[in-house]
């Protein structure tokens, strides 16, 4: 079932001035429930403004925004209400960390929604714990923290308000390889706990392949492609169209492929890989009765 | 031979505000060696010390102790002169990871004659140098454009131009790809190549792109501080293992190759391949 339906959205920038920008061209789309959506596109393809719209930081200029059937802007002065539905990080959240402590911090907005001390508690252990924080680091000032450090605390914040839908904007920005794995692993393992939906915008073709259920790919205000990861990134020529890259591991296999091997082409993850080619090995060996 | 263009021996920093009572240097004990003339990455975890080598080598940070020549110039010298500074400024130019933090003007043009004009050079002369730096990162058709209206790969362009219009010897390149999508990337890649293999600019590349760190002459690879491992690409990115113990990765070709020996028992060598090289090896076992 889906939990976001997107009707004919219009979006424009700078209307009726020079520079006017169609940054939404009637774009319709749907986002599962119970999964994590991946949305890529090139620089100004419109993916930012497609996750403002989910919030109702920002308002189509025509089209309807349905989260759970609902229409947010049914009454536009309860908007508030969609933002405790539909939690939003974004890109480099760390440079809105404000509070004395971190716990102070993540606290502030379930406090916002008017939770009791003790369920703000409760909230609080479950969300740094998903963000592979200690409890010790609660009493510290997250402006002494590290810079990976504080980019999980901005997200267990948003984590904290168990939002039906979680949306983040290039949430491994900047880290380390390590530091991606860590915090993408943990954004699945709320996914795969809470039952919550779950949004991911990044350029990352590689993290996109391994995190995400299903794919959106935005390209000049349109959605272009959409569906099952398997489906969308096997479908390397519109990729590389919009300007994107298939994964580094799927231009090998389908590399393989131009060469006459026998091999699916809808791999994309390295141990996907190994265990395609692992297969082909061994009943080639068997074939020839090795 | 003449002197390195830049040199560290035994550089360690600490930053004013940490803990003095834990052992926690930024940077621990650090000797490294860069050509004139050579492409150099920096890999390492966040918080390795790779920013802070970067910023001790371009006198934005002093080193606590150890020395740092440039172009055999000793920079921690604790007589050096306000024109010693300006002088090492001149030869090691710096692009940051976001270019909004370091463009100024509201015009492109503009904002690359930024660094010439501070050099009190004649305007013939920065307009030659203008020129030459919007060509050089393929950016001349945009001179006359507002710089917040480009995107981000463009943006970027136009940094390292402001940089390049300065005539510097080498550049720091500071995670300057980290927000650009792949196309983005793949601009500044390319620029940066042609800087180095062109115009003979050194290149400190510091980035979490190991496919980017693989185009390089030297990888260097920090962990806590301390330089970790050090050789070509081929030397560092055939310990996968110890890659991984050091938080960071390996292309995933380098990745599936390490994979299938183990998985299947071959001795495929472990080093940097490219597309042709891989699936050629890869098919040619599973002719075998």
């Amino acid at each position: 079932m889906s939990i976001v339906e997107l009707k004919e959205i219009n979006f424009v920038y700078g209307k009726k001035t020079p520079y006017e920008i169609k940054a939404l061209d009637n774009v319709n789309l749907c986002i599962e429930e119970n999964c994590i959506t991946g949305i890529i596109g090139h620089t100004g393809s419109g993916k930012s403004t497609l996750v403002q719209l989910l919030n109702g930081l920002i308002r189509a200029d025509s089209g309807t925004v349905y989260i759970d059937g609902k229409d947010i802007w049914e009454k536009p002065k309860e908007i508030n209400r969609v933002r405790f539905i539909v939690g939003m990080v974004m890109q480099y959240p760390e440079y809105q960390l404000f509070a004395d402590t971190v716990k102070e911090d993540i606290a502030f907005g379930p406090k916002n929604m008017g939770l009791s001390d003790d369920e703000i508690e409760k909230r609080i252990a479950q969300s740094i714990e998903f963000c592979g924080l200690d409890k010790s680091i609660l009493d510290k000032s997250p402006f002494d923290l590290s810079g990976g450090q504080k980019r999980r605390v901005a997200l267990a914040g948003v984590m904290a308000m168990n939002p039906k839908i979680l949306v983040l904007d290039e949430p491994a920005a900047g880290l380390d390889p390590k530091g991606r794995r860590e915090i993408l692993g943990g954004i699945k393992e709320y996914q795969r706990k809470s039952g919550n939906s779950v949004v991911i915008v990044s350029h990352s073709m590689e993290d996109m392949a391994m995190y995400c259920d299903r794919a959106i790919v935005m390209s000049h205000a349109r959605v272009v492609a959409s569906g099952t990861c398997e489906e969308v990134f096997s479908q390397h020529e519109l990729l590389l169209e919009v300007g994107l890259d298939v994964p580094e591991i799927t231009g090998i296999i389908l590399a393989l492929r131009e060469k006459g091997v026998d091999i699916p082409n809808n791999i994309y993850t390295v141990d996907g890989a190994v265990q395609a080619i692992k297969s082909l090995y061994l009943s080639g060996r068997n074939g020839r009765g090795v | 031979m003449s002197n390195p263009l830049i040199k560290l021996e035994n550089v360690s920093y600490k930053y004013p505000n940490s803990d003095l009572e834990e052992n926690n240097f930024a940077v621990h004990d650090v000797s490294f060696e860069i050509g004139k003339g050579e492409f150099v990455a920096i890999l390492g975890h966040n918080g390795s010390g790779k920013s802070t080598s970067a910023k001790l080598i371009n006198m934005i940070l002093t080193a606590d102790s150890g020395k740092i020549y440039i172009d055999g110039k000793d920079i921690t010298d604790e007589g050096i002169s306000d024109e010693d500074v300006f002088e090492v400024r001149k030869k090691i130019g710096m692009v940051f990871q976001n270019p909004d933090n370091q463009i100024v003007a509201t015009v492109v043009e503009e904002d690359v004659a930024f660094g010439p004009e501070n050099l009190g050079l004649p305007p013939e002369e920065i307009r030659k140098r203008v020129d030459y730096a919007l060509e050089t990162v393929g950016m001349q058709e945009y001179a006359r454009h507002a710089p917040h209206k480009l995107s981000g790969g463009q943006k970027q362009r136009i940094a390292i131009a402001g940089t390049i219009a300065m005539k510097p010897q080498c550049i720091v390149f500071d995670e300057s790809t980290a927000m650009l999508d792949p196309q983005g990337r793949k601009e500044v890649m390319n620029t940066i190549k042609r800087l180095n293999r062109e115009e003979g600019i050194a290149i400190v590349l510091i980035t979490h792109y190991m496919n980017e760190a693989v185009q390089a002459d030297k990888v260097i690879v920090m962990k806590n501080g301390s330089v970790y491992l050090e050789g070509t690409p081929n030397q560092v990115f055939s310990q996968p293992d110890k890659l991984w113990e050091a938080g960071l990765e390996v292309p995933q070709s380098i990745e599936l190759i390490d994979k299938l020996n183990k998985e299947l028992s071959l001795d495929i060598p472990l080093k940097v391949y490219d597309l042709e090289e891989c699936t050629s090896i890869i098919k040619e076992k599973l002719e075998a």
